[in-house]
């Protein structure tokens, strides 16, 4: 029974990853380090009245195994992107997901790196400069 | 409640923590399409979580109190709704479940709309935006204004 008041309601589901992986950055981080990284992927939709779900688990476990799990679960990050930085990761990771039609509806990705730090990406980043909304 | 005028502006959360049993089965489907609908968390019996429940709150801070509502209240508040959870069958035993499927979407929904009930029997003018429901900490819904 969705009333109209409803409608200003939205419905995220978030699920977290474990990617654990190895990096190193240039500066004080240059020796080749490992992070048991989190990767906590949200999802936004409406709930389906018959399921009660906005979205099947199923599909984005599969999806985020395909497009991030089975690429860099265990890996040498270096030796597969151009740059292991959190910022680049939590964006190229919201990308890659995004690209494929069951990611359509992802709106954000966090990357927990240690306790102390965490990028945040959220779709809005990957518009082209001129499709960005403008804030004043 | 225009206070001094200063209008100020917070927003505050606040946890409660309830632990239930529930089950993944919509009656009017048949069971193939619950199994596939639902895979893992389709079972006979069901299994239970030890659901964590964030409510935020936003609205003016009260000149003489420094306060946007008082937490006892909001623990008050999130205790009589968590009540209706804690420590049953979602399924059997909580009305709004019987034709409703307990999902953690549904169960946030839940909590959403019966924090907001019970918020404007009382006098704040603190407004509930959203709440955040953890199944476990791999798995949460946020429900509301987002």
């Amino acid at each position: 029974m969705a009333s109209s008041e409803e409608h200003n309601f939205s419905c995220h589901l978030t699920r977290r990853y474990s990617l654990p992986a190895l990096h190193k950055l240039s500066g004080h981080c240059e020796e080749l380090h490992g992070h048991e990284y989190s990767v906590e992927v949200t999802y936004s939709g409406a709930i389906d009245e018959v399921s009660g779900l906005c979205l099947k688990r199923e599909i984005l476990d599969d999806l985020v195994q395909e497009k991030i799990l089975s690429a860099f679960y265990g890996k040498n990050l270096n030796e597969l992107l151009p740059s292991t930085a959190g910022e680049f990761l939590a964006r190229e990771f919201l990308r890659r997901l995004r690209g494929d039609s069951r990611g359509k509806n992802i709106q954000g990705l966090a990357l927990q790196e240690t306790k102390k730090n965490r990028f945040i990406a959220k779709a809005t980043d990957l518009l082209k400069p001129t499709e960005k909304p403008t804030y004043k | 409640m225009s206070g001094n005028g200063s209008g100020d502006w917070a927003r505050l959360a606040r946890r409660a923590h309830f632990s239930c049993g529930h089950r993944y089965y919509q009656p009017a489907l048949s069971e193939e399409a619950n199994r596939e609908i639902f895979g893992s968390c389709y079972s006979e019996h069901g299994h239970g979580h030890n659901y964590i429940l964030e409510a935020y709150l936003e609205g003016p801070i009260d000149p003489l109190t420094g306060m946007v509502i008082n937490l006892m209240d909001v623990d008050a508040i999130l205790k009589v709704v968590t009540g209706e959870l804690d420590h049953r069958h979602l399924n059997f035993d909580v009305p709004a479940f019987k034709d409703e499927v307990p999902t953690t979407e549904n169960v946030a929904k839940f909590c959403f709309r019966r924090i907001q009930e019970e918020l404007e029997k009382g006098a704040s003018p603190a407004k509930l935006t959203s709440v955040r429901l953890y199944e476990n900490e791999d798995l949460w819904v946020d429900y509301g204004k987002l």
